[in-house]
């Protein structure tokens, strides 16, 4: 019985051209279209970057070694065509430095530098970028900067080999460990922590989201479909508990839902190689992906995260479009969820969890909706309890709200909908009442 | 006497906004027979019947269908019904065979069952190799047979009928009226309809109630009705008993 329901409602959900294309198609084609979006302003952010390296950049080198290998490095940094400030005070804050003039970025060279080098250990060189737009355009000028570096340490690398056979090849090799940072306000951040980080805050949520709205608005319709063509009353009668109706209205919408879901994250992947090809074949060090960040653990934790939120939004879908009379009204009921759902999304995207008190961390780990996003961090920060919180408020908010759908669907109002004498009030009157 | 299988005992319902749409209602339905509830537009007939379907629930008073209680056994008064609504629509994404076969599946019990409901269906809808398109491409009139044939292939113990020749031609009509009194003839299926076409309810009907207001004003055989009030036809008896109402309700 239930399963001829479903096989209804998937057949019904899947003839319908908009729904397909919206929910099969359209991921496919937007993360396509993104994967080549990306790549190409990537490449183009790539030339921006080397033509303003050509024209010249604005550095500040604090120089605490003062020695030979520091002042060739300095020496070649002024012939690759850059403006240099050499800072040779005591103790320097590289944030205010930054801050100070408009330097696109600072070097610092640690003391023992030219000793180490001469002793055949690395040395390693500090580079900072500040961070102040958030574009691919300016991780590219932390990348050109420490490029530089790197070609310097080539250009070492050919001195030490025609000076001396004594130092062990691998060092020869590669002469020097530029650390690279970002400075984002106050806070240092690592180049690569920074640049996984960048694409996941950028695309991730954006998937799930997706897949989100489309989920409630596609169980919104099925309830108001059913009002709109009047098939509902006939349906309410037949021989099949009301339960079973709402259920298999939600594994409808799910089972939609899932193959969106699936589909969205082929076209996630396809997108997160475009981008990864671009950043390697740039020999830049903006290569990490995802799945290097969160493994594949991480990702199956993901895509569950994103099938138990889309069951949520659907569940939710499912209820608040029960109160429109149509297809219109009950979307429009379902739009109230972007207010809901974006609100706590885009506050968990841009809150630094490792920054955060963790009472607020869990404040907002509480929230559902967020799930995928929490899963997310909890695997780059390494700490899972926002998760194991997040996904038991998401599960005790699904039970809720199945049990609010069964009683709605278990009434008359479903049926009779508007109340007399308040016809035509909002819709947000109705939903109120209904307690 | 024979077996009662709707029992409406005093019947209230009340909509949200206080509207009163059935006041003190009570009747009785025997099994075969076909009992036709009429009355003007607003006096009550939809909000009876979707009552008795187990969509609505009463605000007083109780209804018993082939001895279940529709509000506390709604699940079994579900399994013995077959209700066509005023106003109804089909998947328009299905073609109306698969439609047909979607219904049928929730009673028959095995294939051979529902293949029959299906091909009785077909019959009685008369839409021929129509059946094979999208309900999407269907006429009203189409639709409506479509529907009719949905209640009745599946033979309930209680067909609950709201207007059901409402928006179709006079051929159809005919052949559905026949096709109904036929089903009660031959299959014992009782039912419950409502209309507005009164040489419809001469035709067809056992008994009638005519209820103004959610009022049971008028119960009995529509021959023996007719001769009780002097009236050449049901038309002429239900202007009467209408205006009859209204005087009362003035003076
Ligand atoms: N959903 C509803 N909310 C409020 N009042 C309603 C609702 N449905 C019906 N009513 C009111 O209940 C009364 C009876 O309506 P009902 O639909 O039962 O009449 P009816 O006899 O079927 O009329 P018709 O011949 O026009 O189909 C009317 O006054 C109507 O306005
Ligand atoms: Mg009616």
């Amino acid at each position: 019985m239930l399963k001829r329901l479903i096989v209804k409602e998937v057949k019904d959900l899947i003839r319908d051209r908009k729904i397909l294309f919206g929910m099969i198609i359209l991921p496919l084609i937007i993360y396509g279209v993104m994967g080549i979006v990306v790549s190409e302003t990537t490449k183009y952010s790539i030339q921006q970057v080397k033509e303003a390296v050509s024209t010249g950049m604005k550095l500040a080198v604090v120089d605490y070694d003062k020695s030979t290998y520091s002042k060739l490095l300095i020496e070649y940094l002024k012939r690759m065509n850059t403006t240099i400030d050499i800072v040779n005070r005591g103790n320097i804050n590289v944030t205010r430095l930054l801050a100070s003039k408009d330097y696109i970025g600072v070097l610092v060279i640690p003391q023992g530098f030219s000793k180490n080098i001469s002793m055949g250990i690395q040395g390693s060189v500090e580079v900072y970028v500040r961070l102040s737009d958030i574009s691919i355009a300016s991780l590219g000028i932390a990348n050109a900067v420490i490029g530089l570096v790197n070609g310097f340490a080539e250009y070492l690398s050919s001195i030490l080999i025609s000076n001396t056979t004594t130092l062990p090849p691998s060092f020869v090799m590669n002469p020097i460990e530029v650390q690279g940072n970002i400075i984002i306000g106050k806070v240092v951040y690592s180049l690569s922590y920074i640049s996984a980080m960048y694409s996941q805050m950028f695309m991730l949520p954006l998937a799930p989201m997706i897949v989100m709205i489309y989920a409630a608005s596609i169980a919104a319709t099925s309830i108001g479909v059913e009002k709109e063509e009047k098939t509902l009353e006939v349906l309410l009668t037949l021989p099949i508990s009301r339960k079973s109706i709402a259920l298999a209205k939600l594994t409808g919408s799910i089972i939609i839902a899932l193959a969106a879901s699936i589909s969205t994250m082929a076209g996630f992947y396809l997108y997160m190689k475009s981008i990864t090809e671009v950043s390697t074949s740039s020999q830049s060090s903006v290569g990490t992906n995802v799945f290097g960040v969160i493994g594949i653990g991480g990702l199956i934790v993901y895509a569950l995260t994103v099938f138990l939120t889309v069951m949520v939004v659907s569940t939710l879908g499912l209820y608040l479009g029960s109160f429109g009379e149509n297809v219109r009204s009950a979307q429009s009921v379902v739009g109230y969820l972007w207010l809901v759902v974006f609100i706590p999304l885009y506050a968990s995207m841009f809150i630094d969890f490792s920054l955060t008190p963790l009472p607020v961390v869990l404040a907002i780990s509480m929230i559902p909706f967020t799930s995928p996003l929490v899963a997310l961090k909890s695997f780059i920060v390494g700490n899972y309890t926002y998760l194991v919180v997040n996904i038991v408020a998401t599960i005790a908010l699904l039970i809720l709200l199945v049990f609010l759908v069964s009683r709605r669907f278990e009434g008359e109002k479903l049926l009779i909908g508007r109340p007399g004498k308040r016809r035509g009030r909002k819709l947000g009157y109705k939903f109120f009442k209904s307690f | 006497m024979s077996n009662v299988v709707v029992l409406v005992d005093d019947l209230v319902k009340v909509y949200p906004g206080n509207i009163v749409a059935v006041n003190h209602l009570s009747f009785k339905v025997y099994e075969g027979e076909v009992y036709g509830l009429i009355g003007p537009n607003g006096a009550g007939k939809t909000t009876t019947l979707r009552i008795i379907a187990t969509l609505l629930k009463p605000t007083s008073g109780k209804v018993i269908v082939a001895g279940y209680d529709v509000v506390k056994e709604a699940e079994k008064v579900r399994k013995l019904i077959s209700y066509l609504p005023e106003e109804a629509g089909a998947y328009k994404n299905l073609t109306g065979l698969e439609y047909l076969e979607f219904i049928a599946g929730f009673y028959a019990e095995n294939k051979r069952e529902l293949e029959d409901m299906v091909e009785e269906a077909i019959r009685i809808s008369g839409l021929g190799d129509k059946i094979y398109e999208k309900i999407s491409t269907y006429s009203k009139g189409m639709k409506r047979r479509l529907l009719v044939a949905r209640t009745l292939m599946v033979k309930p113990k209680l067909a609950i009928l709201d207007e059901p020749t409402s928006g179709l031609d006079v051929v159809h009509a005919v052949h559905v009226r026949n096709i109904i009194k036929n089903y009660a003839r031959s299959y014992g299926v009782t039912v419950l309809l409502s209309s507005h076409n009164m040489l419809e309810v001469e035709y067809l009907c056992d008994r009638i109630g005519i209820i103004h207001k959610g009022v049971l004003r008028l119960e009995g055989d529509p021959k023996k009705l007719l001769h009780e009030y002097n009236a050449s036809n049901l038309e002429e008896l239900f202007s009467k008993l209408v205006e009859e109402h209204a005087q009362e309700t003035y003076s």
